[in-house]
C-alpha cells in the first residue's frame, strides 16, 4: 500500500510518499502506518514553479543539509567539515543579509528542474522562508511514523572546529575576550560583515578608564570632603551658641525617656541605625589625635538615627564630658513639644579608641542575625538604580587606586537613588574604605529642629547591590546575593 | 547521522528534581554546572528582544515559568533578573554562575513567549525584507521601527557599552541589525524542535 505524508508550510511543503514494510503494515492498531520505505520525496517551495523531486538520497541530503544550516544560522559557527558528507549533494550558504542560497545538484533531482546543462540548482530563500523549510523538516523529524531511522542529529559543535574554521572571525575578536568575544561576533555575523567587528581591546579600556577620572575634574560637581580629612578649625568654636536654645536632655531625662519609650529591638532594624549613627559620628570626627583613653558612650537614638541623648559609659569619657567628641554637635535637640513623645528608641554602645577607631554596636547586641530589611524587587527600577549607582560611583571615584585587592561592598540604594547604607564585605573594604566615594556619598536621614526626615526612612526598601573597586579603578556593579 | 544525539531519546530519561519541560534539552558535555559566557550572552540578548517584542517583559516571563512549572528554578522577577545578570556585557553584571539547569529554564521561557509572538515575528521578518527589496529603511514599518526603537533602548540601559566590542553598537544601524538577526532566531525559536535548536545553538564551539 503506497502512502503519503504532507509536512506543508506556508513557504515550503514536503511531500514523502513510499511503502509501509510487510510487518508494521500488518498491525492493525496503528491507525497511520509507518512509512519505512521512501520511494520518491518533494520539495514544494514558493516561488519556484517546478518542486525539487528525489528519492531518498536526495530527502536524507536536504534535511541534513537544511538542519545544519539551521544550527549554524543560530549560534554564527560555520562548520564545512561537519558538512562534507553532504556539501556535494545539497548544500546551504549565506549570500547576504537575510538571503540563504540552498544548491542542490542537478543529478539528484528528477526532470527539468534546474537550467539545462547546468550541474546544480540554486535557490535563493529570505529567513522566513527557510524557517518554513526548516520547520517542514522538523515537523518530519517529529514524526515517528515516516521513516524512523533517520533522526534529528542535534549537538553542539566542538570548540576545535570553532577555533580551525572561523579564523578570521577570531582574528577580528580580542584576544582577551576568547572564544566568547568570538561568540559576541557571531551574533552580528547573522547579519553583519565580519571584519566590521574589529576592535581593539587595549585603547578602549585605557580610554574608558581615563574618561571615568576626567568627568569629575570637567564638571564642577561637589565632591563632599571625606570624614576623615583633619579640620580642626571648623570643628565647633560656635558650639556655645547651640547651648543658648533649649537645653539637651539631662541625664536624668535621658533615663526617664529611655525607661518610658519602646526600645527597638528588631535585628535588621537596628543594624541599620547602627550604620546611620557611625557614618555620623564618623564623618564628623574630625581631632581623633586628641584621644588619649578608650572613650565609651551609651547613645540613644530615635527611629530615623537622630542621637537624642547620650551618656558618658566609663570613667575616661566621665572625666572628658563633651570636649572633642562630636556626640554634643550632633545632638537633636528635641522641642518641648516633642520631648516626651514616646518615640521608639535605640541604644547603642559607641567607643572612640586611641588608635582613632570608631565602634559603634548596639548596647544589648543583637537578638538574632539582622537581615536586610525590605528590598527593592521591580527589575527595572533596580537597572536604573545600578546605574545611578554606577554614574555616581565613577563621577567621584577621583583618587587613584592605592590598593591591590579588589575593595567588596554591599551597598543599599533607596527607591531615589539615594545611597543609604554601605557594608565592607571583604578586609580589604575595610582597610581602604577613605580612598572610595562610599562615605562622602552616603546621605544621612538628618533631624533638625525645623525638620525631621520623613517618617520610617531608616524602614524603606532598599536595593541591594554588590559593588566592586577594582586596583586598575574598574568599578564593577552586580546585584546583591547573599 | 550515525554519531547524532537523538533529542526523543533523552525525553525518556526524565529526572525527579527536574520539570519536565528541561528534560527535553540534553546536558551539554562541558564539564561544569556553569554555562560559557556564549549562552550567558545569547540568552539575556534573545529575552532582550522578546523584551522589546512585548510590553509585558519580565512580567510575561514570570507568567511563562509559572505556566511551565519552572518556579522552583526562576523564583521571583527579582531571581530572574539576576540570572539574566550573569550575561558578561550587562552593566550590572553578577559573578555568579549560571547553571545548566537555569539555563534550560530561561530558554523554555524564552521559546514559549517566541511560540507566543509566531505571528509577530513572521510579519515582521516579512515587513523587513520588503523593505529591503524597496531598499526602504525600517522608518517605513510602524510596528518594526517600534521593535527595534525599544530593542535599541533596551539594550543601551542594560549592555555595558565600553565593554570592548560593544562600542559598535552605539551605532544605530549595528543594533538595529543585531535586532533583526535576534527577530530571525527567535523564529527559529518558534518551531517543533525550536527549543532543542536554540538550545543546542548555545553550546556550539563551547564543547570538546
Amino acid at each position: 500500500m503506497s502512502i503519503r505524508r504532507l509536512y506543508s508550510l506556508p513557504n515550503c511543503t514536503l511531500v514523502l510518499e513510499g511503502w509501509s514494510d510487510a510487518t508494521a503494515s500488518a498491525d492493525p492498531s496503528r491507525v497511520r502506518p509507518l512509512l519505512s520505505m521512501l520511494v520518491n520525496a518533494e520539495c514544494h517551495l514558493t516561488g519556484i514553479e517546478k518542486p525539487l523531486t528525489g528519492g531518498r538520497e536526495f530527502f536524507e541530503a536536504l534535511v541534513t543539509a537544511v538542519n545544519y544550516y539551521a544550527q549554524e544560522l543560530l549560534s554564527g559557527v560555520h562548520l564545512p567539515d561537519r558538512q562534507q558528507k553532504t556539501s556535494a549533494a545539497v548544500h546551504l550558504q549565506k549570500v547576504g543579509d537575510n538571503k540563504h542560497r540552498l544548491i542542490v545538484q542537478s543529478s539528484l533531482v528528477e526532470g527539468d528542474s534546474g537550467p539545462d546543462g547546468s550541474p546544480a540548482i540554486a535557490i535563493d530563500l529570505t529567513t522566513v522562508q527557510l524557517f518554513d523549510l526548516v520547520e517542514a523538516a522538523d515537523q518530519f523529524f517529529a514524526d515517528t511514523q515516516t521513516l524512523p531511522d533517520l533522526s534529528i542529529p542535534l549537538k553542539p559543535v566542538s570548540k576545535r572546529y570553532v577555533k580551525s574554521n572561523v579564523p578570521a572571525v577570531e582574528r577580528a575578536t580580542p584576544a582577551l575576550l576568547g572564544v566568547s568575544g568570538l561568540a559576541l561576533a557571531a551574533i552580528a555575523l547573522f547579519f553583519v560583515p565580519v571584519p566590521e567587528i574589529e576592535r581593539p581591546t587595549e585603547p578602549a579600556r585605557e580610554s574608558n578608564s581615563s574618561e571615568s577620572t576626567s568627568d569629575p575634574v570637567d564638571s564642577p560637581t561637589p565632591n563632599p570632603t571625606p570624614a576623615t580629612t583633619p579640620n580642626p578649625e571648623t570643628s565647633s568654636p560656635d558650639e556655645p551658641v547651640v547651648e543658648t536654645t533649649p537645653s539637651p536632655v539631662s541625664l536624668e531625662d535621658l533615663e526617664e525617656t529611655i525607661d518610658l519609650a519602646p526600645e527597638i529591638t528588631d535585628a535588621t532594624q537596628l543594624s541599620r541605625l547602627n550604620r546611620v549613627l557611625y557614618e555620623q559620628i564618623n564623618r564628623v570626627w574630625n581631632n581623633r589625635a586628641d584621644v588619649e583613653r578608650e572613650l565609651v558612650y551609651r547613645v540613644s537614638v530615635g527611629t530615623d538615627g537622630a542621637i537624642l541623648g547620650y551618656k558618658p559609659f566609663n570613667e575616661a569619657a566621665s572625666d572628658r564630658a563633651n570636649e572633642n567628641i562630636p556626640l554634643y554637635e550632633l545632638l537633636y535637640i528635641p522641642t518641648n513639644a516633642d520631648r516626651f513623645s514616646s518615640e521608639s528608641i535605640a541604644q547603642f554602645k559607641v567607643v572612640f579608641t586611641p588608635q582613632g577607631v570608631l565602634q559603634v554596636s548596639p548596647w544589648l547586641g543583637y537578638a538574632e542575625e539582622p537581615g536586610l530589611g525590605p528590598e527593592i524587587t521591580d527589575p527595572e527600577l533596580l537597572e536604573d538604580l545600578s546605574q545611578t549607582l554606577n554614574d555616581r560611583l565613577s563621577n567621584n571615584w577621583t583618587v587613584e587606586p592605592d590598593f591591590e585587592q579588589e575593595l567588596i561592598y554591599r551597598v543599599g540604594v533607596r527607591e531615589d537613588g539615594a545611597i543609604a547604607e554601605y557594608v565592607p564585605v571583604n578586609t580589604a573594604a575595610v582597610n581602604y574604605v577613605n580612598e572610595i566615594p562610599l562615605p562622602s556619598l552616603i546621605e544621612l536621614p538628618v533631624r533638625t529642629v525645623e525638620a525631621r526626615p520623613a517618617a520610617g526612612i531608616i524602614d524603606r526598601p532598599l536595593a541591594q547591590f554588590q559593588v566592586v573597586f577594582t586596583p586598575d579603578q574598574q568599578l564593577q556593579i552586580s546585584p546583591w546575593e547573599e | 547521522m550515525d554519531a547524532s544525539v537523538s533529542v526523543m531519546q533523552t525525553n525518556t530519561l526524565p529526572t525527579q528534581s527536574h520539570p519536565i519541560i528541561l528534560d527535553s534539552l540534553p546536558d551539554p558535555p562541558i564539564g561544569e554546572d556553569n554555562c560559557p559566557r556564549r549562552t550567558r550572552l545569547q540568552i539575556d540578548l534573545i529575552l532582550l528582544a522578546l523584551e522589546a517584542l512585548d510590553l509585558g517583559g519580565s512580567q510575561a516571563m514570570l507568567a511563562a515559568s509559572k505556566d511551565l512549572d519552572l518556579r522552583e528554578i526562576v523564583k521571583n522577577r527579582v531571581f530572574l533578573w539576576r540570572l539574566r545578570c550573569t550575561n558578561p556585557f550587562r552593566r550590572a553584571h553578577t559573578r555568579r554562575c549560571l547553571t545548566i539547569s537555569e539555563a534550560k529554564a530561561l530558554v523554555a521561557i524564552a521559546c514559549h513567549l517566541a511560540r507566543r509572538q509566531t505571528v509577530l515575528i513572521r510579519q515582521l521578518l516579512l515587513a523587513y525584507e520588503q523593505l529591503q527589496q524597496k531598499q526602504l529603511s525600517p522608518d517605513h514599518h510602524f510596528r518594526l521601527a517600534d521593535y527595534l526603537e525599544r530593542f535599541r533602548a533596551h539594550f543601551r540601559s542594560r549592555m555595558n557599552l565600553r565593554r570592548s566590542g560593544m562600542a559598535v553598537y552605539s551605532d544605530d544601524e549595528r543594533l538595529n541589525a543585531l535586532a533583526i538577526a535576534l527577530l530571525g532566531e527567535l523564529l527559529f525559536c518558534t518551531g517543533t524542535y525550536g527549543m532543542q535548536r536554540f538550545w543546542i545553538s548555545l553550546f556550539d564551539g563551547e564543547v570538546a
